[in-house]
């Protein structure tokens, strides 16, 4: 029986270069599971909620009203692309439990079919059942209550107990909370039927729209039907938009990053697969001598590339689909409320990301095998000539390099002689101190972020919310003991560009509106085109405000200017001097006001006016929803918590707190990012450290053999790699920066700015651990020194 | 006492359970400034003792000294000491730095030794002046060999030793250089050993040593060894 040498030959081969065709398995298979990991995690979300919204029912509008009856319901269910409408009454209301929490009360007429939540312990509600409620399920928990359980609910004087029927998570509650993360033991939802309010009136519309409504017509539609009315869209829709914002920061930080990543890997990959052609190359003369094909011995070779290459790639992304989405999501668990994530199938791009891997290792393989197969065996039987007698640049200043000792003058000749081998060090030690530098300034950046907005824009030291019934600021000025007090207005407003031409901006596709009201720019084909209005804030200032630093001379304006966030501009397309149509919540007629100024606030993107610009306006008194307090005095928070109108006083710290807590996903992404950089860069290091080692193993030992002492060769081995190492990591750096630069700005998410800020410690660990690493590494290989066995290694030529 | 001596010399190779006896209980001397043929057919086990006395490798048992200094006791860094020092190799297969040129894989031996002879100066003697400044794959088989023994000679070692130096050479070239290693040997008083598989070299050794299957058959001794330029092949 003939066996199949080749096998044979192409098994052991693997064997004894083991090594190095797992560090191409481990590459490859990182390279492509980082991106397939990320790619997956944001496509399983994305998926999963699209998913939810659309089997759930997730109003695309909430409007807003004074008191709704069936005539509007039945004008608003008449514009085309409307294919439902359920009013309902919505309030927020005490709890009669312990620590007062509060409720957001939905009450509806029969089932409900818009925003329908989705049970997940007990049953549903019919819609003759009026003592019946759905409960928020994180409330429940939080707050110890079961199906079968009553809840009561406090408005004034007034107590409704409900039964409750089933827990439930809501589309519409994705993400439940007054601030920034969720407190499920204080605030949730509650879902009834509206006899027990028949006094109240509806002041809430859901809206569902056919699947191919021009949703920005509609809206417009609505706003002439209802002109005192206030609509929000899903956009400006604080669950769905943090819960979209979320999937878009996830899809933007799976591109760059991981394509960077991918590439390192993949190059890395590319030069050790070079190598263990090249260092095939007598064998390869040998084949050929012997009279095998050219095209048997290319076979022979590509699967050196395509079984490592391939085994890795499709692991990586098998790997990376099945447990980084996990993890990732797992740390949203906590902030949203959402069904079980659904597995998306393997998407195009990760797949394509895979098969480029092992496209690109075969292509190499092959280009290296061909332009070595394409000599003669009699030169390829020869080792491959070095160029002749190439002085290097250095050893022409005569001076420096006779006063070098003779081993420096060894390492410089063999790193400038052995050009690519020393690059692609280099390029890869390079790449890592980037990476690694890149992944830390993620942290650091939402670090410096945090502490920027806590410690630079907000300077007070307590914020307490106002009711309704709250008094005018000078009466509480007068009665608290603080450094300082300030009350702050704050108020849900629709703002779009008013005309006067530019760019209609990035945002909202400045669709054609036709008919309907509003400001206009021209459109390229002279169409009316008019910007879709946007839901944000807006703040009133005292005149003399000090404790929200905006960055921007706000204590100048007046007269109908206010100041917006730098973001928001950017996303509107607005700059200074021009005009906003400012739409005030059951106001019917639209306020213009003059944008005077950009605020470089960082967090939470608004509109800023003052005391008296707003009074300008004419829409009312100045009357504070909030007090701002500095250093305050000792009984000066007991006085605050004991005022009726008080509904609650937050401290910056503990904000602060919240608000790291709230970006904690974004954290782990980056952590992430970080361990894989890590591992990435000790893998790079560990094969490029090897690889050399192997390539010289004859060098190492004829040395051995001249008398040179274990040391000496060791120190030449280190020497060398930490020249490499070094040069690396300090050209490693900008591109680290500038890259880090690069990530932010793709996964900035429309409210909020980010610095992209590297922090010096973080660019001085990142090259400590490279360098570490490469330490390490270099001692290990040190230490095979003593294992070189001189008579074998010098016993044949290879 | 001998200035070298092999007393009751074995080395084995274990590869699983095979034990091959690549020396088997070797004895002899040779004396100082010396030029020794070890002769024998391919795999009668020179190689192994040549490695042996040039502290390559170690003896499994035995004892081997040289200038009644114990080769076989000394530690790694000794070991490696006493090659630094005192032996000189040049090596069947050639063994030079690929990146280094002719010149500068000469002088990577002189760098390590006490007092050198002039690095460019050896490459003259072993007719290599033109070709000093290029690599070894520049160079054929026999130019190799020429560098390698430059690399010895350079050294000025007490003791030369050389595995088939003219395996690859054709005669004339072979001819250059067995006559360089017979000056050294006279000349400066150094120990030459060297291994070949061919007998016709054996006259211009002083003492002949014939090995066959790990065993030395025959030692001898021969008074009047005729010049290089007496002998062909
Ligand atoms: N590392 C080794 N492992 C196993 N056997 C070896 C090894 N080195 C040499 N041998 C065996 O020892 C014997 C002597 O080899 P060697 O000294 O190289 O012979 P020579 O140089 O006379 O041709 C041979 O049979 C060879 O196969
Ligand atoms: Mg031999």
């Amino acid at each position: 029986m003939v066996r199949n040498r080749l096998l044979t030959k192409f098994l052991r081969d693997i064997l004894l270069a083991k090594g190095q065709i797992l560090s191409i398995v481990i590459l490859s298979a990182l390279g492509v599971m980082v991106f397939s990991g990320l790619d997956a995690s944001w496509r399983d979300l994305d998926a999963s909620v699209e998913q939810y919204f659309v089997e759930q029912k997730l109003a695309d509008f909430w409007i807003i009203t004074a008191a709704s009856d069936k005539n509007m319901e039945r004008r608003i269910a008449r514009i085309k692309g409307v294919k439902d409408v359920q009013s309902r009454f919505s309030y927020e209301m005490e709890t009669t439990l312990a620590g007062d929490p509060k409720l957001m009360l939905h009450a509806v007429r029969d089932d409900i079919r818009i925003n329908i939540p989705r049970i997940v312990r007990g049953s549903r509600l019919l819609g003759n059942d009026y003592k019946g409620c759905l409960l928020d399920v994180r409330f429940a928990d939080a707050n110890g209550l079961s199906p079968g359980d009553d809840i009561t609910l406090k408005i004034g004087d007034r107590r409704s107990t409900f039964t409750v029927r089933g827990l439930v998570i809501s589309p519409e509650y994705v993400f439940t909370s007054k601030d920034i993360i969720p407190e499920p033991k204080s605030f949730g939802f509650i879902y009834t039927n509206i006899r027990e309010f028949s006094s109240m009136p509806r002041n809430e519309i859901c809206v569902l729209l056919t699947d191919d409504a021009d949703a920005a017509k509609v809206k417009a539609a609505i706003e002439d039907e209802l002109p005192r009315a206030f609509v929000r869209d899903r956009k400006s829709h604080n669950s769905t938009q943090m819960i979209r914002n979320e999937v878009s920061q996830f899809s933007s930080l799976s591109v760059l990053f991981p394509i960077m990543f991918f590439m390192v890997s993949a190059l890395i990959v590319l030069t050790t697969m070079t190598r263990i052609v090249e260092n095939q190359r007598t064998q390869m003369g040998l084949l050929k001598a012997l009279g095998y094909g050219s095209g048997s011995i290319m076979r022979h070779y590509l699967s050196f590339g395509l079984f490592p290459s391939m085994l890795g790639s499709v692991g990586g992304l098998v790997a990376g689909k099945f447990t980084l989405p996990q993890f990732l999501l797992n740390v949203m668990a906590d902030m949203y409320a959402l069904p079980e994530i659904k597995t998306a199938p393997i998407s195009y791009a990760a797949f394509s990301v895979c098969v480029l891997s092992v496209a690109m290792t075969c292509i190499i393989c092959y280009i290296s095998c061909r332009r070595n197969i394409s000599e003669n065996a009699a030169s390829l039987l020869r080792p491959k000539a070095p160029k002749a007698g190439s002085r290097i640049l250095f050893e022409r200043i005569t001076v420096l390099w006779s006063a070098l000792g003779f081993s420096t003058k060894m390492i410089m000749r063999n790193l400038f002689r052995s050009k690519v081998r020393a690059f692609m060090a280099l390029a890869g030690v390079l790449s890592c101190t980037a990476l690694i530098i890149t992944a830390f300034s993620l942290m650091d950046t939402m670090d410096h972020l945090i502490d920027s907005y806590y410690g630079k824009t907000l300077l007070y030291d307590y914020r307490a919310e106002l009711d309704e019934s709250g008094g005018s600021i000078g009466k509480y000025r007068r009665r608290m003991d603080a450094e300082r007090v300030e009350g702050i207005m704050e108020k849900v407003v629709n703002i779009r560009k008013a005309d006067g031409g530019g760019a209609a901006g990035k945002y909202d596709d400045g669709r054609v509106t036709g008919k309907y009201g509003g400001g206009r720019v021209m459109g390229e084909y002279g169409e009316d085109i008019e910007q879709e209005s946007r839901t944000v804030l807006l703040t009133v200032f005292e005149d003399r405000q000090e404790l929200i630093f905006l960055g921007a001379q706000d204590n100048g304006i007046a007269g109908n200017t206010a100041i917006v966030s730098q973001k928001l501009a950017e996303v509107m397309g607005l700059d200074i001097g021009d005009t906003l149509k400012l739409k005030l919540p059951g106001v019917e007629k639209e306020e213009k006001v003059m944008i005077a100024g950009l605020s470089q606030i960082q967090i939470g993107q608004g509109l800023y006016m003052t005391e008296s610009a707003w009074e300008d306006l004419e829409r009312g008194a100045f009357k504070p929803t909030a007090l701002l307090v500095k250093n305050p005095g000792r009984g000066c928070i007991d006085y605050l918590e004991g005022l009726d109108e008080v509904t609650g006083i937050k401290s910056v710290p503990s904000l602060k707190e919240k608000t790291s807590a709230g970006v904690e996903p974004f954290s782990s992404v980056a952590f992430l990012m970080a361990a894989f950089a890590l591992s990435l860069a000790f893998v790079v290091l560990y094969n490029m450290g090897v690889l050399n080692f192997i390539e010289r193993i004859r060098e190492f030992a004829t040395l051995k053999v001249l008398g040179f002492y274990q040391r000496e060769i060791r120190s030449l081995i280190v020497r060398e790699n930490v020249i490499v190492t070094l040069a690396g990591i300090l050209a490693g750096v900008y591109p680290g920066i500038w890259l880090a630069g690069m990530v932010m700005a793709a996964s900035e998410p429309d409210d909020m700015v980010f610095v992209s800020v590297v922090d010096p410690v973080s660019i001085i660990a990142a090259c400590g651990i490279t360098f570490a690493f490469s330490l390490l590494i270099q001692r290990l290989l040190a230490g095979k020194v003593r294992s070189i066995v001189m008579v074998e290694a010098l016993k044949s030529v290879e | 006492m001998s200035y070298i001596t092999f007393s009751n010399v074995t080395k084995e190779y274990r590869s699983g359970e095979n034990v091959v006896k690549a020396a088997d209980n070797v004895s002899f001397g040779i004396e100082k400034g010396e030029l020794c043929v070890v002769l024998g057919p391919s795999g009668a086990g020179k190689t192994t003792v040549l490695n042996l006395l040039g502290g390559m490798d170690r003896a499994t048992s035995g004892a081997i000294t040289v200038g009644g200094r114990g080769i076989t006791g000394l530690k790694e860094n000794e070991l490696t000491g006493y090659r630094r020092e005192d032996v000189g190799f040049v090596f069947q297969f050639y063994n030079l730095m690929p990146n280094l040129t002719a010149l500068e894989n000469v002088e990577l031996a002189q760098q390590v030794c006490k007092n050198p002879l002039k690095p460019s100066e050896v490459l003259e003697q072993v007719g290599l002046r033109d070709r000093m400044h290029n690599f070894p794959a520049q160079l054929s088989g026999g130019e190799q060999q020429r560098v390698s023994i430059a690399r010895a000679l350079c050294k000025n070692p007490a003791l030369l030793l050389c595995d088939e130096p003219t395996g690859a050479l054709d005669s004339k070239t072979g001819m250059q250089v067995l006559r360089q290693l017979a000056e050294v040997s006279s000349k400066f008083h150094t120990t030459v050993v060297i291994i070949t598989h061919n007998a016709l070299i054996a006259p211009i050794a002083q003492r002949v040593i014939r090995m066959k299957n790990g065993r030395i058959e025959a030692v001898e001794i021969n008074a009047d060894p005729v010049s290089v330029e007496e002998i062909t092949w």
